[in-house]
C-alpha cells in the first residue's frame, strides 16, 4: 500500500522539526524521517541555544510560530544576557539547556500534533519525474509520495569523524551516516561539496576545580525567547570561565605535529569563527589567556562541555593538553574532541524560498546547505516548510528581506554569496541591526506571521497592542517640552544632570547620558500599563534614534528601488559598468521591474545599482 | 581595461612650432588609420614613432606630422593612445582636430585623459591632483609638494589611516560578535582610536599651518587702539593705504592689502577697529567679525604698545589666540618711546619710522621653516576630509565611554566609507566633477 504525504521531512534535526511543524500547521498531512526517534532535535556541540545573532534568530523563529524558542524555554538550565555593556543592539540572550530534556520536549510536542506522522527510517532515494520530487524511498523499499519534501540532513550525510589518527564512518554523536542520499542527488545535477566542524571534549563535573574559575550565574526576572514567557527558574546552574596559560600553548606547539590538520586527514574548511584550539595556537602564538567557557550539559548529568577547547587531537594529547588549564589539571575525560566532514550542498543552487532551482518541490534546510548552528538550521527549517507549504497551497512565495529580519539576511547571504567555511550569522553582516534588535522581534514579524496562519488571532491583538503602546510613549516623550525655570531645574537636580537653558524636549533631555528613563516619572510619564522591558526599549527607540532614521531611510530607498519599472526597449548590453554574470542573467530573465532583479541571487547588489543609474539616467534624458 | 569611448583634445595651445593632440580610447587607431596614410601594427604592443601625413576628407594632405603611437596598457591612460605631433598653427591644430572628431571621437572633457589613468590604475587619485598642480605651479614649493605627491606621499597617509580604521573596526566587530572567542576590552579599543586622533591630528594641523602655500599667506595685525597697526600696515605696503591719525579708533573695520614678501604672496590685514579682547557678551556682530577674521589669517602679530607694555587686554588677546591654536608673535612697537629694552628674545620695532627690519626677519624665517613640515599638497578638500573624519571619530569614541559600542560599530563604518570614497572610485561622474574640472582639457 502506497503512502502519500503533502510534505515530507527528511532529518529530524533542528531544520527539520521547525519544517515538520510549521508545515503541518498549514497543510493536510506531513511525514518526518529520522535516523533515530531518541535524538530528534540532538544538540551535539554545544549545550546552549542563543548569543549573538543567534538569538535574535530564535527569537524570530518564535515570532513567525516556530518552536525553538518554546522548546528552549522549557529545557534551559541558565538563561542570561550577553554584552549589556555594550549597546543595546549588542545584547544577546543565551540559553544553557539541558540536552535531554530539550530533545525529549521537542519529540513530545511533535507527536501531539494528529496530521503529523513520524518514523525511524533512512531515506535514501529522491525520485523525481519531469524535474518535480515524486516519491521519497527509504532504506526498507517504502516508497512514500508527496507533493514537496524538504531536505535537513544535518552533517549526517557521508560523514566521516576524524580522532588524531583515527577516522570512521559515522554521524556525530555515534549515530549512523547516510552515504546514499548525496550520490543520488548528484546524479540528478546537484552539486555536492565538503565541510568540516569540531567539538570539544566533555569532562565529568567531580573533576573539576570550580573554585579557581569565576562562576557566570543565570538570571531571573527576564523574557526568554517565546512570546510572554518571562524567566523565573530559580535553580539555574552556573557556567565557569577558565583561561589557558602559557603552558598550554607551550604544550600544543609541541602536539601540533600530531593535529588532523597538520596531518593532512581533514579538510581545512571548518569554521574560522569557531577555531580549534589547535588553529588558535597556530593563528595567535603570542596570545596565551583564550577563554574557555566550562557548561553544563544538563540538570542530572555531571558531563561539562569545555567550550573553546574545540579540537580532535588524538586521545592521549587531549588528555594533556587540559592539565595545562587552570581548573581542568584532573580532569577525566568521558568524551573526546572529534572532528567530523560531511557533505553539503553549496545553496546557491536553492532560491530564497530554500527550494532546490534543480528540482522543483524539493527543499535544502539547515546544515545540508554549508550553514553552521542550530539556530541558523532552524530558521531555514521554518521557511522551508512555510514555502514548501504555500506552494502546495499555490500561494504566493514568502521571502524575507534583508531590512525584515536577521531570518532574511541569513538566507540572501547564502543563496547570493560564495562561502568557503562553514556560514554562521553574526550581528555584522546585519546591516540594518539597528531596527532590527532581538527585544523587537514579535513587534516586527507577528503581521506577517498571522497572515499566514502561523500565529492565533489572540497572540497577534497582544503584541499589537503592545506595540501601540510603545509607539505612544515615544510620541509623547519627543513631544512633551519643559520649559527653564525654578521647578525644572530643581527636578533636574535631583536627577542629576545640568540646568536648562532653553526649552527642549524630553526627548533631548533623555538623550543626555547622566538622564535615566524612568528619571522622567519626575515630568509626569509613568509607565503605569506597560512591562518593564518595554519601557528599555522606549528608551532605546529614542537614544538610538538618529541611527533609526537613518537605516529607515536607506530602506526607503530600497523600497524606492524595487518600484522601479525597467524599460522594454532596455538594451543591457549598452551599460558600460553592467558585469557580464548580470547581462547574462538579465537578458535571460527578462524582468520587468527591480524588485525581480534585487530577489534574483546571481544579480549582484553593484549590478542592481548599476541598472537603476542608468534607468533614471535615462528617464531624466 | 575598461571599455571607453574614444576621446581627443588639443595638448598644447596653438601658436606655438609644434602643437601636440591627444587621442585615447578604444578606436584611436582606426581613426588614426582614416585620417592619416599610416597602418599600425600591433603585434608586440610597444611604442612607435611615426611619420604620417595627414589627410582630408578630399584626400588633400593636411599636414606633415609625427605620431607617437602608444598601445594599451602603456600609455599616459592605459588605454590605445596617440600623440599627433603637428604644426602648432592653430588652422592646422583644430583641422586636425575637427578630422579625428567627424571619425569618431568626441572632444574631451576636462581632465579625463588622467581620470581615466586614474580608473585604469594607472595612477591614483591623489597622484592625479598632483600632475594637476604640478602642470600649474609657478613656485619652487608648489612644484615640489606636487611632486612629492605624485611620489606617493598622500597615498602613503591615506593607506595609514585606513589601515587604522580597517584596524579598529576589526577590533570592534570581533568585541560585538565573538565575546566569547576572544575577549576585547573596551580600553583596548579606546587606545587604539586615541591613537588613530592624534595621528590624524598631527595631519590636520601641519595643512593647517601650510594650506596658504596654494594661495596666499594671511598676516593679521591686532592690538589695542592706538599701538600703531596703522602704521605698520602701511610700512609693509611700502605705501599709504590706511588713514593714520593718533586720533583713538579712527579706522572702524578691518583694511586689508596684498603684497609680494619674499616672493610669496601676502595679505595684511589691519584689524583697526575690532576687538579681540574678547569680554562675555557686548556686542556679538564684533565678536563674530573678530572670529571670523581668526578663521581665516595663517599668522597672527599682536602689536605692543611698548610704553604700556603687556596688560590686560593683550593677555586676553593671548588666551584666544592660545584657544584658536594659532601661530602668533608679540612685536613692540613705538621702542623711540621707552628707554630699556629686553631685545634678547622678542621683536622690538618703530612703525612710525618704518624700522621693522626684526619682524621681517622673524616672519621669513617663519615662512621657510613651515614649508618643511609638509610633504604633500594642502589643499582644502583633504582638510575638510580629515576633519570631518576627525570629528566622527571624537563622537564615536564618546559613544564607546558611555557604553555604547554597537553605534561606534556604525560610526567607524561611516568614517571607512568616508575615506574609501577619497581613495577608490566608487562614483565617477561625482569624482570626474570634484577632482578634474579644474583640469585642463588636454591633460
Amino acid at each position: 500500500m502506497k503512502e502519500y504525504y503533502d510534505i515530507i521531512v527528511i532529518g529530524a534535526g533542528h531544520a527539520g522539526v521547525e519544517a515538520a511543524f510549521i508545515a503541518s500547521k498549514l497543510v493536510e498531512k506531513v511525514l518526518l524521517l529520522t535516523l533515530n526517534l531518541d535524538i530528534i532535535a540532538w544538540t551535539p556541540c554545544n549545550p546552549s541555544i542563543g548569543g549573538p545573532g543567534k538569538g535574535h534568530l530564535v527569537a524570530e523563529i518564535d515570532a513567525l510560530g516556530g518552536l525553538m524558542g518554546k522548546i528552549t524555554d522549557s529545557a534551559y538550565v541558565q538563561m542570561r544576557t550577553l554584552m549589556t555593556s555594550r549597546g543595546r543592539t549588542a545584547r544577546a540572550l543565551r540559553a544553557q539547556i539541558d540536552k535531554k530534556i530539550y530533545s525529549h520536549n521537542a519529540r513530545i510536542f511533535l507527536e501531539s500534533i494528529p496530521n503529523l506522522v513520524i518514523k525511524q527510517e533512512m531515506a535514501t532515494d529522491i525520485k523525481v519525474e519531469n524535474g518535480k520530487v515524486k516519491a521519497v524511498i527509504t532504506e526498507f523499499g517504502n516508497e512514500y509520495e508527496c507533493k514537496a519534501a524538504i531536505l535537513t540532513g544535518g552533517t549526517f550525510l557521508n560523514s566521516k569523524i576524524v580522532l588524531g589518527q583515527l577516522t570512521w564512518n559515522s554521524g556525530p554523536h555515534e549515530e549512523r551516516t547516510c552515504s546514499t542520499l548525496s550520490r543520488k542527488l548528484k546524479k540528478l545535477g546537484i552539486e555536492v561539496d565538503r565541510f568540516q566542524t569540531a567539538t570539544p571534549p566533555r569532562v565529568n563535573g567531580r573533576s573539576i576545580d570550580f573554585s579557581v574559575m569565576k562562576p557566570l550565574e543565570g538570571e531571573t526576572g527576564i523574557r526568554g525567547f517565546s512570546w510572554g514567557t518571562i524567566i523565573d527558574r530559580e535553580n539555574q546552574i552556573p557556567s565557569f570561565l577558565t583561561y589557558t596559560s602559557k603552558k598550554t600553548v607551550d604544550f600544543m606547539k609541541q602536539a601540533l605535529k600530531y593535529s588532523p590538520l597538520m596531518l593532512g586527514n581533514i579538510t581545512d574548511r571548518g569554521p574560522r569563527f569557531c577555531p580549534s584550539i589547535d588553529r588558535k595556537v597556530i593563528n595567535f602564538p603570542e596570545k596565551y589567556d583564550h577563554q574557555i567557557f566550562v557548561e553544563p550539559e544538563g540538570f542530572q548529568t555531571d558531563e561539562w562541555y569545555l567550550q573553546g577547547l574545540t579540537t580532535s587531537l588524538p586521545p592521549q594529547i587531549q588528555l594533556e593538553l587540559l592539565k595545562t588549564v587552570k581548573g581542568l589539571e584532573n580532569a577525566e575525560i568521558m568524551r573526546f574532541g572529534y572532528a567530523i566532514e560531511y557533505d553539503y550542498f553549496p545553496p546557491r543552487q536553492i532560491y530564497p524560498t530554500m527550494e532546490s532551482k534543480i528540482v522543483e518541490g524539493l527543499y535544502f534546510a539547515g546544515q545540508v546547505n554549508g550553514t553552521s548552528g542550530y539556530e541558523e538550521a532552524a530558521a531555514q527549517g521554518l521557511i522551508a516548510g512555510i514555502n514548501a507549504a504555500l506552494k502546495i497551497l499555490g500561494k504566493p512565495e514568502f521571502v524575507l528581506t534583508r531590512y525584515s529580519s536577521y531570518i532574511g539576511v541569513l538566507i540572501d547571504d547564502i543563496t547570493r554569496k560564495e562561502f568557503f567555511e562553514p556560514y554562521r550569522l553574526y550581528t555584522s553582516r546585519v546591516e540594518y541591526r539597528m531596527l532590527l534588535r532581538q527585544s523587537m522581534a514579535h513587534f516586527r514579524l507577528s503581521l506577517m506571521a498571522k497572515n499566514l496562519g502561523l500565529i492565533d488571532e489572540n497572540t497577534y491583538n497582544e503584541i499589537s497592542n503592545l506595540k501601540k503602546k510603545m509607539d505612544f510613549y515615544v510620541a509623547k516623550i519627543k513631544n512633551t517640552f519643559v520649559t527653564p525655570n525654578k521647578k525644572t531645574n530643581e527636578i533636574l537636580r535631583k536627577i542629576g544632570t545640568a540646568n536648562i537653558k532653553t526649552k527642549i524636549s524630553l526627548a533631548d533631555l533623555l538623550n543626555r547620558s547622566d538622564v535615566k528613563i524612568y528619571d522622567l516619572k519626575h515630568f509626569g510619564i509613568n509607565f503605569d500599563d506597560i512591562p518593564n522591558w518595554l519601557v528599555e526599549e522606549i528608551e532605546t527607540e529614542i537614544k538610538y534614534e538618529g541611527y533609526i532614521l537613518k537605516q529607515l531611510a536607506e530602506i526607503e530607498k530600497m523600497e524606492k528601488i524595487r518600484k522601479v519599472k525597467i524599460p522594454q526597449d532596455i538594451d543591457y548590453n549598452n551599460i558600460p559598468s553592467l558585469s557580464v554574470e548580470a547581462k547574462d542573467e538579465l537578458l535571460r530573465t527578462k524582468p520587468k521591474n527591480l524588485a525581480q532583479v534585487m530577489e534574483n541571487a546571481r544579480v549582484s547588489q553593484e549590478d542592481l545599482f548599476v541598472l537603476y543609474k542608468y534607468i533614471k539616467k535615462r528617464e531624466g534624458k | 581595461m575598461i571599455s571607453q569611448d574614444t576621446i581627443t583634445a588639443l595638448a598644447t595651445k596653438p601658436g606655438g612650432a609644434i602643437g601636440i593632440i591627444r587621442v585615447s580610447g578604444d578606436d584611436t587607431f582606426k581613426i588614426i588609420e582614416k585620417i592619416s596614410n599610416v597602418k599600425i601594427d600591433l603585434k608586440d604592443r610597444k611604442w612607435k614613432i611615426k611619420r604620417a601625413n595627414i589627410v582630408s576628407e578630399n584626400n588633400e594632405i593636411v599636414d606633415d606630422v609625427v605620431l607617437f603611437i602608444m598601445p594599451f596598457p602603456n600609455s599616459y591612460t592605459g588605454e590605445d593612445m596617440v600623440e599627433i605631433n603637428c604644426h602648432g598653427s592653430s588652422y592646422i591644430m583644430n583641422k586636425i582636430l575637427e578630422l579625428i572628431v567627424k571619425n569618431g571621437a568626441r572632444i574631451a572633457k576636462n581632465g579625463e585623459f588622467t581620470f581615466r589613468a586614474v580608473l585604469n590604475s594607472k595612477m591614483s587619485v591623489t597622484q592625479a591632483e598632483a600632475i594637476n598642480l604640478l602642470i600649474k605651479s609657478q613656485e619652487e614649493e608648489t612644484y615640489r609638494l606636487a611632486k612629492k605627491q605624485l611620489e606617493g606621499s598622500l597615498d602613503r597617509i591615506l593607506k595609514k589611516l585606513r589601515k587604522s580604521i580597517k584596524e579598529i573596526r576589526t577590533y570592534i566587530t570581533a568585541a560585538l560578535n565573538f565575546p566569547e572567542d576572544v575577549n576585547i576590552e573596551d580600553d583596548e579599543i579606546i587606545n587604539k582610536i586615541n591613537d588613530f586622533i592624534n595621528y590624524l591630528s598631527s595631519i590636520i594641523e601641519k595643512i593647517d599651518r601650510t594650506k596658504y602655500l596654494l594661495d596666499e599667506f594671511k598676516i593679521l595685525i591686532v592690538g589695542r587702539t592706538n599701538a600703531g597697526k596703522s602704521s605698520l600696515f602701511n610700512c609693509l605696503l611700502g605705501e599709504n593705504r590706511a588713514i593714520v591719525s593718533n586720533i583713538r579708533g579712527t579706522t572702524r573695520d578691518y583694511i586689508k592689502e596684498q603684497i609680494n614678501l619674499f616672493g610669496k604672496k601676502v595679505t595684511i590685514i589691519d584689524s583697526a577697529g575690532i576687538r579681540f579682547d574678547l569680554e562675555d557678551e557686548i556686542e556679538q556682530e564684533g565678536i563674530n567679525k573678530a572670529l571670523k577674521l581668526l578663521e581665516i589669517s595663517n599668522f597672527i602679530i599682536l602689536l605692543v604698545d611698548a610704553s604700556i607694555g603687556i596688560k590686560e587686554e593683550e593677555e586676553k588677546i593671548i588666551q584666544l589666540l592660545k584657544e584658536y591654536n594659532k601661530d602668533f608673535v608679540v612685536v613692540y612697537n613705538k621702542i623711540d618711546l621707552v628707554d630699556n629694552f629686553e631685545e634678547e628674545n622678542n621683536i622690538y620695532i618703530c612703525a612710525k619710522t618704518c624700522a621693522i627690519n626684526n619682524l621681517l626677519e622673524y616672519l621669513y624665517n617663519y615662512l621657510n621653516k613651515n614649508k618643511e613640515k609638509i610633504d604633500f599638497i594642502p589643499s582644502s578638500r583633504y582638510l575638510n576630509l580629515f576633519k570631518k573624519v576627525l570629528s566622527l571619530s571624537k563622537e564615536a569614541l564618546n559613544r564607546i565611554k558611555e557604553g555604547f559600542l554597537d553605534m561606534a560599530e556604525f560610526d567607524f563604518q561611516m568614517i571607512e566609507k568616508n575615506l574609501d570614497e577619497f581613495v577608490e572610485i566608487l562614483d565617477p561622474e561625482k569624482v570626474l566633477d570634484e577632482v578634474f574640472s579644474n583640469f585642463c582639457i588636454g591633460k
